[in-house]
């Protein structure tokens, strides 16, 4: 250490650091603009000049190096000519329109000419005509607003190693950007965003407009659009490491069934990953499912949270995704759980709505027999008839039935024999029971139950499968490779139609549907469908067996005291999941209608917390498993990055998979899997890179 | 340096000892290191001519010697050359030079971002030629020059500049710099600034003013732009000197670019920025009363259009009309048999009237205009000037020359 005096005050630096550093450090500010504390300072800007007693002139901090006694004085009339000369020439050929900057506010050399005072009046002023560059992904490039300090070019080079900004001439002036202006795409941008965090003008900057606070959850989509806000580009990292059981302890911190949500996650997070933008999402799904798959436990296994037991009892209806989760934290957080499940086996729709060709059930059972292994009290086969009753004897009851009641459409016919449910005819399936199919089905629905149901079917032995559903081909909400498949697989797929009736035989017994086309499907403002059908379309469909795949709700009854929601949902508070009744709380499905597993694993994480709060615990089921990582902001050059294709899963061939209940989707291969993961763009890495402060940050602390 | 006669034993001798290349740094005024990880040959970044890279081609294996010298005596592991853009064809003959002392060098293009050799000794040519001299025990005392694009010659310390470059001058431009003819008799040694060794002498006839314009604009095409002052101050000044040639100067230009000029010499990153305003230093000093005079719209040397005046010498002109019918501009009015009158406003500087006029009647003029009739004057009727001076006599018209500017 040395020790250095700057405007009267003694302050202790390390050896070989810069004056400007040292000052900063020490909460005394320097003017600068192409300094940046993770950047190697170049000395552009000529803004941070200060006087050393004894030298002849002023010099700029930021290449001094520091000695030991040296005194500088950071003001001064000449210090000050040199900084405003500086600052008048990079104002020069800077536009004046800050207030239509995206940057106002937030811009670093905006704040700087608050600081100085400066104004280019006595400067010959000249505009750069530069185009607004908006032809590349994620970020904007309005070069005449950019004053060289070649912060983004010491990022991309020196900070990433990715190597793709530089210095351009361009006639009278100079430019940054790729060789020969090529779009960063074909320069082999890694889209890291190195150079829009460390831009202080409106020069390169995010397309995407958000706030101080809203920034981690717009940059980084993936995280914050989980409902269990899943570390994903942290496990991500991993498994482009190779470090699968690190990758699968952060989802664990999250999530629990992480295998199966391998398998069936809705995934959002890949809708939302930005590097769609510049060619297709990164497999983030698949990607868990490898960590999950190669998983050896350890990181996690037996280092979870265990709090000791407190002696208050809890009773969770239902084991599926949402009540077993809340059982399994509240266990650990010390409470004795009793689960009741109607069903034989625990899993919920894992285990009795997903076809098991989608959902192997022995990664199910393995998944929730971990989590009942801590000892939660598991009472299969016992329907809760009377949730009241339960109020007497535990201290907390939780409501997680899930949907598990089909909807029956009302329509002409159906009450005819060899009309099925979703829900019913999935379960039976999955349950080995008789189904009632019959040899040619119609399945009405467009969703991925519907397709589940389709696709059982054919694997019962069904002959000709048609699914028939209101909306166009573009707007059905199943995912495109459940109809890809389904289509691979032999079924008729008739999008736009509107059902008319369902035909009888002489029996009673279903002969068939009856449909129209529809031209357009819409809702009025009262959310209410619009219908238009197309002239003389009419046709039927025969069939014996029509399976209704059109939503489902819970079953429950209304005999208790509980506020009922939307489609006799039941009613909660949002964070609390507290229903009107104190005491009981509910989760999942049965509160917000059908959605997805990894939300009611989220719901039921909610549900414990708030749970564990009212029987006198903190709330606080946060675990740290995953050892720190250890973030390489050096990510190389990569040739062709933004070009890599994102890898496919392995399927079977339709005549392998169409007869039988195998495993389809094999997830991406060993060879492939770390290199899918480092397509990811990393859009956490950014936030890494130290902010820049404002010189009324300083001497604050002083 | 351009040859050394004993190139054998300058090989011979090339492990030096630490000390002995702190004595030859001294002496050639390069920066003295005691370890690096390469060495690397370049220019100076101001030197945009590259005239000196002729030590390469006369004596590549003069540099390669001085080079392997410099890397033995500070330990370096390689050697790395780096060359202007569009030179790929001096590898061949380096590569070659680089075999004789069993070398093998790295070629980079471009201008030497100094940063980026961090950890290297940078070092010009010229010294390791130098070098390589020492060694044989031959003469190092001179530098290698090239006056007037003429061949480049190695002239010795303790010339005058007029042996070389003649006293008939009115400035002599030694890269970016301007020397005045008060220099002639300066005598070229170790303290000379020599620049890139590229010597222009300009004649009187030349306008400085316009020439250091040139000289900037150009610099400011070639500028890395990576620090203020050598970029937007080039700017400024380009933009500066531009408007004064124009007539359109301000009242402060000369302090503001005395301003920038001195903030770039003390405080540009390299060479280049560190010398570019050397002719602005000469304009604001040596040349100062023809720079004052272009303030005032005058350029004696007539070479800056907007400053001049055209106008027909009454006492001359013989009415035949020739300049009115060149004028493309339609800035001459009159006829045949008149004596014409050149409108100030409208002419464009053009000079296509001087040629066209037989009896030589079109004057130029810069600074103060003279009086010359308002309007032209019939030949007849129109007073002739009797006196051979050529003193000029306005038409009896009654009204007042009108001035628009």
């Amino acid at each position: 250490m040395v020790s250095i005096t700057v405007d009267g005050k003694k302050i202790e630096a390390k050896e070989g650091t810069s004056v400007l550093r040292a000052a900063l450090d020490a909460g005394i500010y320097i003017p600068h603009l192409c300094h940046h504390p993770d950047l190697k300072d170049i000395s552009a800007c000529k803004v941070c000049f200060v006087q050393v007693e004894g030298h002849d002139e002023p010099e700029t901090s930021c290449n001094l190096t520091v000695e030991d006694g040296m005194v500088v004085v950071t003001k001064n009339e000449e210090i000050d000519k040199l900084r405003k000369l500086a600052m008048e020439l990079i104002l020069a050929a800077h536009p004046e329109d800050c207030s239509v900057c995206p940057k106002y506010g937030k811009c670093e050399l905006q704040n700087l000419i608050q600081y100085l005072g400066v104004a280019p009046s006595r400067m010959r002023l000249r505009a750069k005509g530069f185009q607004l560059e908006d032809q590349n992904p994620l970020y904007d490039h309005e070069m005449n607003r950019c004053v060289l300090c070649g912060r983004c070019v010491r990022a991309c080079n020196e900070l990433r190693g990715v190597k793709v900004l530089q210095y351009n001439r361009e006639g009278l002036e100079i430019k940054v950007g790729a060789l020969h202006d090529k779009l960063l795409k074909d320069a082999d941008c890694r889209f890291c965003g190195a150079c829009a965090e460390v831009c202080p003008t409106g020069s390169i900057r995010d397309r995407l407009v958000y706030t101080a606070a809203e920034k981690q959850d717009k940059l980084v989509p993936c995280r914050a659009t989980c409902p269990a806000n899943t570390d994903i580009p942290r496990y991500v990292r991993f498994v482009k490491e190779g470090k699968f059981d690190e990758a699968a302890a952060v989802i664990r911190e999250k999530l629990t069934f992480s295998e199966c949500l391998g398998h069936v996650c809705s995934h959002v997070c890949e809708g939302e990953c930005r590097r769609q933008n510049v060619n297709a999402s990164v497999s983030i799904r698949n990607i868990k499912r490898y960590a999950a798959e190669k998983d050896t436990g350890s990181f996690w296994r037996g280092k979870e949270k265990r709090l000791p037991d407190t002696g208050k009892k809890v009773c969770v209806i239902g084991a599926g995704p949402a009540g077993l989760t809340a059982a399994y934290y509240l266990r650990k957080q010390g409470h004795a759980v009793t689960v009741k499940e109607a069903l034989p086996k625990s899993g919920g729709m894992l285990q009795y709505g997903i076809p098991s060709y989608r959902m192997p059930r022995d990664i199910v059972d393995k998944e929730a027999d971990y989590m009942i292994s801590f000892g939660i009290n598991i009472e299969y086969n016992t329907k809760v008839e009377d949730v009241m009753s339960l109020k007497n004897e535990f201290d907390a009851v939780l409501i997680a039935i899930g949907n598990h009641v089909g909807t029956l459409l009302p329509m002409d016919g159906n009450d005819a024999d060899g009309i099925l449910l979703n829900i019913d005819f999935l379960r039976n399936a999955s349950m080995g029971n008789e189904t009632g199919l019959g040899k040619k089905v119609i399945v009405l629905g467009g969703g991925n139950v519907a397709f589940d149901c389709a696709r059982t079917a054919k694997r019962l032995g069904a002959e000709e499968i048609h699914v028939a559903c209101l909306e166009a081909r573009d707007k059905m909400t199943a995912d495109d490779e459940e109809i890809e498949q389904a289509g691979e697989e032999g079924i008729f797929v008739h999008p736009a139609q509107a059902f008319e009736k369902i035909m009888k035989d002489a029996n009673g017994h279903v002969a068939g549907v009856a449909f129209t086309d529809i031209l357009s499907f819409t809702f009025d403002e009262n959310r209410r469908a619009i219908i238009e059908k197309k002239e003389g379309s009419y046709h039927e469909i025969e069939a014996d067996t029509v399976i209704f795949a059109v939503g489902q709700r819970c079953g429950l009854e209304g005999n208790d005291e509980i506020e009922r929601g939307r489609a006799n949902s039941i009613a909660v508070d949002e964070k609390a999941k507290t229903t009107s009744v104190e005491g009981i709380f509910a989760c999942g499905d049965v509160t917000y209608g059908t959605k997805s597993v990894v939300m009611a694993i989220a719901d039921g994480r909610k549900a414990a917390e708030s749970i564990d709060k009212f029987l006198g615990g903190d709330g606080d089921i946060s675990e740290v498993l995953a050892p720190e990582q250890i973030r390489d902001p050096y990510i190389g050059r990569w040739e062709g990055f933004g070009y890599a294709e994102r890898k496919q899963p392995k399927v079977l061939s339709a005549s392998e998979r169409k007869d039988n209940f195998n495993m389809v989707d094999f997830g991406i291969c060993d060879e492939e899997i770390c290199g899918e993961a480092a397509r990811c763009l990393q859009c956490d890495l950014r936030f890494d890179i130290t902010t820049s402060k404002s010189w009324s940050d300083y001497g604050k602390e002083a | 340096m351009l040859t050394i006669n004993n190139i054998d034993a300058a090989k011979a001798k090339m492990d030096l000892d630490n000390k002995t290349f702190a004595e030859l740094a001294a002496k050639f005024k390069t920066e003295a290191k005691e370890s690096a990880e390469r060495v690397v040959l370049s220019l100076h970044n101001a030197d945009t001519v590259g005239m000196l890279l002729c030590v390469y081609q006369e004596n590549a294996k003069g540099v390669m010697v001085g080079a392997k010298a410099v890397k033995n005596a500070i330990g370096a592991k390689s050697i790395l050359v780096i060359l202007p853009e569009g030179k790929e064809n001096f590898e061949s003959f380096i590569n070659d030079a680089a075999a004789f002392v069993d070398e093998k060098v790295e070629f980079v293009y471009g201008t030497c971002v100094k940063r980026e050799y961090e950890n290297d000794l940078i070092i010009h040519p010229v010294t390791c030629a130098k070098i390589a001299a020492s060694l044989a025990g031959e003469d190092t005392d001179g530098y290698i020059v090239c006056v007037d694009k003429k061949v480049p010659f190695v002239v010795k310390f303790g010339t005058k500049l007029s042996e070389i470059a003649g006293s008939d001058f009115k400035a002599v431009r030694i890269g970016n710099r301007l020397l005045g003819n008060a220099h002639k008799d300066a005598v070229i040694d170790a303290d000379f600034p020599i620049e890139n060794g590229v010597i222009e002498t300009v004649s009187d006839e030349e306008c400085v003013v316009k020439l250091t314009s040139e000289i900037i604009h150009d610099l400011r095409l070639r500028s890395c732009g990576r620090c203020v002052y050598c970029r937007e101050g080039l700017a400024q000044i380009d933009t500066v000197l531009n408007d004064i040639t124009l007539s359109r100067g301000r009242a402060n230009d000369l302090e503001f670019m005395e301003e920038i000029v001195n903030a770039m010499h003390k405080y540009s990153n390299c060479t280049f920025g560190q010398t570019a305003g050397g002719s602005v230093t000469a304009l604001l000093t040596e040349f100062m009363d023809e720079t004052k005079e272009h303030m005032q719209k005058k350029c004696r040397t007539l070479k800056c259009a907007s400053m001049l005046h055209y106008y027909i010498d009454q006492s001359l002109c013989k009415g035949d009309a020739n300049c009115n019918a060149v004028c493309k501009y339609a800035a001459i009015n009159g006829g045949k048999d008149f004596i014409n009158v050149i409108d100030d406003f409208d002419c464009k500087k053009c000079g296509e009237c001087v040629t066209a006029c037989a009896q030589g009647a079109i004057k130029v003029v810069s600074g103060t205009m003279p009086k010359v009739p308002d309007k032209p004057i019939p030949l007849k009727e129109g007073l002739v000037a009797a006196s051979g001076d050529g003193e000029i006599t306005q038409a009896p018209t009654g009204k007042k020359p009108r001035r628009r500017r």
